[in-house]
C-alpha cells in the first residue's frame, strides 16, 4: 500500500453513502484531501482546478457514466495519466471489452470492503 | 544524510536567503507504507473500524433509497411507460441494487437485479406495473424488516413468489393469452 497520501483523490458516485464510504476509508489510510463529484460533468470541474492523484469512479451514473468520464480524462495529456479505479457490481463485468476499450485496467466490484478497495488502489496507483 | 530529513533548501538573494523547508510528508507516508505486512494489517484494520462506525447509518441510506424507489414506481406508472420512462425508472433500480449490495442486504440486491433484468426487456415483454409494483413492495419489506441474511424464510418466499409471478405472466404472454403490458 504505497500509493500517494499526500495527493488528493478524487471519489465519482451519483450516490453520497458511497462517496462518504470511500472517503471514510481513505481519511482512515491517512490520504490527506479526498473531494466528492456527484456526476461526471462535475468531476471534470474539480478536475480542472486540482492536480488529482487518483480518480476513484463508479460506473453506473447518468447523463456521464464511468467510461465516458475515463474517455474525457483520457483526452486531456494531464488528466490521462490519472490513475483511474472504476466501481462496479459484478453483472456489468461481464461485458469486459467495454472496460478494455477504454484501457480501464482496474475495475473494483460492489460490495466492497476495506481490503479490497486497498488492494485496487494499491495496484491502480501504488 | 537521513532520507526522511533531506536538507532544505536555500535560496540566496542579494539581500536575503529563503530557506525553503522540505516537504517530508510524501516520504513519510510512503515509508510508513512499507513497513511490512504488520503496518498493512494494521491499516487494514483501522479501515476496517472506520467502515464499522457507519455501519449504522446504512439502513438510514437505505431507507432513503427505498422512498427514492417508491417515487419512481409511481412516476413510471403516471407515465406512457414507453421506452424513456422505463429508463430513468431502470437508473433507480440499478442503484438501490448497488447500494443493497453495498449495504449488506443480499436478497433484496437479488431482487432489485431481477427487476433491472425485466425492465432491460421491457420493450419485449411488456411487464405490467402492478407486477413492479410487487418487486418494489418485497425490495422495501426486505429493507424494512432489516432482513440481511440470504437464507432468510420471509425474503426467500418474496422472492420464489415473484418469479412465479413472473414466470406465469410470461407464459401467458407466449401462449397469446394476454397482450403485452396486462397482467
Amino acid at each position: 500500500m504505497a500509493f500517494d497520501r499526500t495527493r488528493p483523490v478524487l471519489v465519482v458516485d451519483d450516490n453520497f453513502a458511497i462517496i462518504r464510504i470511500v472517503k471514510t476509508l481513505l481519511d482512515s489510510q491517512g490520504v490527506k484531501e479526498v473531494d466528492g463529484a456527484g456526476s461526471g460533468p462535475e468531476a471534470i470541474r474539480l478536475l480542472s482546478k486540482k492536480p488529482y492523484g487518483l480518480v476513484i469512479c463508479d460506473y453506473f451514473m447518468m447523463p456521464m457514466n464511468g467510461v465516458d468520464l475515463k474517455a474525457v480524462i483520457d483526452r486531456n495529456g494531464t488528466w490521462a495519466q490519472i490513475p483511474f479505479l472504476l466501481i462496479t457490481t459484478r453483472e456489468e463485468t461481464y461485458d469486459k471489452s467495454k472496460f478494455e476499450k477504454a484501457k480501464i485496467k482496474n475495475v473494483l466490484l460492489k460490495p466492497f470492503t476495506a481490503q479490497s478497495l486497498m488492494d485496487e488502489i494499491d495496484r491502480v496507483a501504488g | 544524510m537521513n532520507k526522511l530529513s533531506p536538507e532544505p533548501e536555500k535560496q540566496v538573494h542579494k539581500d536575503h536567503t529563503v530557506i525553503v523547508p522540505p516537504n517530508t510528508l510524501r516520504a513519510k507516508a510512503l515509508v510508513r507504507a512499507k513497513n511490512g505486512q504488520q503496518d498493512i494489517d494494521e491499516m487494514i484494520k483501522r479501515a476496517d473500524r472506520a467502515l464499522e462506525a457507519l455501519a449504522p447509518s446504512f439502513a438510514e441510506w437505505m431507507g432513503n433509497e427505498i422512498h427514492r424507489l417508491f417515487e419512481a414506481i409511481s412516476t413510471f406508472e403516471a407515465s406512457d411507460r414507453g421506452p424513456e420512462a422505463a429508463k430513468s425508472f431502470f437508473i433507480v433500480v440499478h442503484d438501490v441494487r448497488g447500494q443493497a449490495l453495498q449495504f449488506g442486504y443480499p436478497i433484496a440486491a437479488q431482487l432489485a437485479g431481477g427487476l433491472c433484468d425485466l425492465l432491460e426487456r421491457q420493450e419485449d415483454i411488456g411487464l405490467p406495473p402492478v407486477i413492479m409494483r410487487r418487486y418494489v413492495e418485497a425490495i422495501a419489506s426486505i429493507v424494512r424488516s432489516g432482513i440481511r441474511d440470504e437464507a432468510n424464510a420471509l425474503a426467500v418466499e418474496l422472492a420464489r413468489t415473484l418469479a412465479k409471478v413472473v414466470a406465469d405472466y410470461r407464459a401467458r404472454l407466449a401462449e397469446g393469452k394476454i397482450a403485452p403490458g396486462r397482467g
